[in-house]
């Protein structure tokens, strides 16, 4: 059995986690629930107080493993903004400061766009890194777009062009599957910088001219087989699986309930 | 490691096939660049199959299969026939299912395509034939219950497990990477299931293009082999083990004059497998 840790990523309950009570109602769930003791805070209510996360981390015993900050905080270039989040983050012993996405600014104009994001960001990372943590990327699909005037991709430039000790990755289990991309490839090329892997499923559906299309789904009941990534994750020391699922077709929590069923079998069998 | 033999998919230069003579000149081209074969499409409609078979053994180019429609085989199977034999090819394309056959079928509906393919199997089996079915994507949707495909039962067998299990061991299959893709499948996964009954594997790479409607959403876009972000080297074990003869190298649309883009391809595999 590998030493992989089950996470949710609340950014699948991000209708419930607007308010102080609706996020400790998740917390209380994901507990008693799902038996689950980590956790990515994402998309949670703006104006929630950091004690107050750190309270209902202690009373439920969990862990925030990783955040996803707000991208238009992350990206401000405002060091009070800056100053803060890391004070939030200390205040619920997370040290690794995630982001979910880039900004449409940064990713519409493609590679000239991401040289100014890490140009932005610097003054962030610098801050990170100064108080003893690191930082996360999140990764869709789009980032493997390769520039055919630079010759290599948007991700290559966040992995090659960062600080490995500072800039880490999250990967995404479906997003990597959808692109059409090995998954032990490029969880290798990022090995020892990436903390979190999302999981998810697909559960292709039929597209409107009869092709199977990838969607959203439940680990358990979709193509993804994760016996031969939790491998990949071990070689590349990937800590936690972090359960996303961005559309539920049924009540949030039950595909949570679910997908945490079967990916606790898979690390188990793994 | 085995040795593949590398076929060019005409369909990607079908606009340079519609009349013989740049049909001739289009094999003669890709004969040229040092493809081993080709995957022959739609020939019999702009060249007499015969003379077709003659130039070929003339230059020295093998045909790799044939390929048809799955309608062909309702009322030419004979003639399907032929033009296998005619090109020395064992391995004659029977085309796809609709998802009229399968998905939308009931769980009948794989099962009566497999019954009707058994049939056909037979009578090429008597001509030294081996029928090769299309392997698309939709043949991994689970179900259509409620008309949600995901919500399937846990165990639900997919569509092309039905067809393999109620089709004869010399029914096979070639898949295509592109397909394999839109499944949110992987190739190792797909040859282990289609082990023994996968003589040609499709190699079709994709990019990612962005999209500045919905950045998610990535666009994937067709691309030469060795240009995108399929890692067909990773598959090579997986390739031998499943019996896989013949590389099938093409894109459904080009974005450089397409012979340049089958040179590429052939570029890019070669200097993989050796």
């Amino acid at each position: 059995m590998k030493n992989l840790i089950p996470a949710v990523q609340m950014f699948t309950l991000r209708e419930f986690t607007q308010t102080p009570e609706g996020l400790e109602t998740c917390f209380k769930r994901i507990r008693e629930e799902m038996e689950c003791g980590a956790v990515q805070i994402s998309c949670i209510g703006r104006d929630i107080p950091a004690d107050f996360i750190a309270g209902i981390c202690s009373e439920y015993d969990i862990k925030i493993c990783i955040t996803h900050a707000p991208p238009d905080e992350v990206f401000s270039g405002d060091l009070d903004v800056y100053r803060k989040l890391i004070r939030n983050h200390k205040t619920y012993h997370c040290d690794i400061l995630g982001v979910g996405n880039s900004l449409p600014r940064y990713i519409d104009d493609g590679y000239d766009g991401f040289k100014r994001m890490l140009r932005d960001i610097q003054p962030l990372l610098d801050m990170i890194r100064d108080n003893g943590m690191t930082f996360a990327y999140h990764s869709h699909t789009y980032e493997f777009y390769k520039d055919p005037y630079a010759g290599r991709s948007l991700y290559d430039m966040l992995v090659e062009d960062t600080d490995p000790e500072i800039f880490h990755f999250i990967q995404d289990s479906f997003w990597i599957r959808y692109g059409g991309l090995n998954q032990a490839k490029w969880l290798d090329k990022v090995k020892g910088r990436i903390p979190v892997l999302h999981v998810k499923d697909s559960t292709p559906r039929e597209s409107f001219t009869g092709e199977a299309e990838p969607y959203f789904g439940t680990i358990g009941e979709g193509n993804i087989c994760y016996a031969p990534i939790l491998d990949a994750c071990e070689k590349a020391g990937v800590r936690y699986l972090a359960i996303e699922q961005d559309v539920c077709q049924r009540d949030p929590f039950e595909s949570l309930k679910a997908a945490m069923v079967e990916l606790k079998k898979a690390i188990a069998e793994s | 490691m085995a040795t593949f033999k590398i076929a060019a998919q005409l369909y990607t230069l079908r606009d340079y096939c519609l009349t013989k003579d740049d049909l001739f000149e289009t094999l003669r081209r890709l004969c040229d660049m040092g493809y081993d074969g080709v995957e022959l499409e739609d020939t019999h409609k702009a060249a007499d199959p015969a003379e077709l078979a003659s130039f070929l053994k003339k230059i020295g180019f093998q045909v790799c299969c044939t390929r048809n429609k799955y309608g062909r085989t309702e009322f030419d199977l004979d003639g399907m026939l032929r033009e296998a034999e005619l090109y020395g090819t064992p391995f004659m394309g029977v085309g796809t299912t609709s998802c009229e056959q399968t998905i939308h079928a009931g769980p009948d509906g794989p099962l009566n395509y497999g019954a009707y393919m058994t049939q056909l199997t037979e009578k090429a089996r008597a001509r030294g034939i081996i029928p090769q079915y299309d392997l698309r994507s939709h043949e991994f949707l689970r179900d259509k219950e409620n008309g949600l495909a995901f919500l399937r039962s846990p165990g639900t067998p997919f569509p092309i497990e039905k067809i393999l299990a109620s089709t004869p061991q010399d029914f096979h299959f070639t898949a295509d990477s592109w397909y394999v893709r839109c499944a949110s499948l992987t190739v190792p996964e797909v040859l282990n299931l289609l082990k023994g009954r996968c003589d040609i594997f499709r190699f079709r790479d994709n990019k990612i293009t962005l999209n500045e409607l919905d950045f998610y959403r990535a666009q994937l876009d067709p691309c030469e082999c060795g240009e995108g972000v399929m890692d067909f080297e990773s598959w090579l074990p997986s390739l031998e083990t499943a019996g896989v003869k013949w590389i099938a190298l093409g894109q459904e649309f080009c974005t450089k004059d397409p012979f340049r883009c089958m040179e590429i391809s052939l570029k890019n595999v070669h200097a993989m497998l050796n």
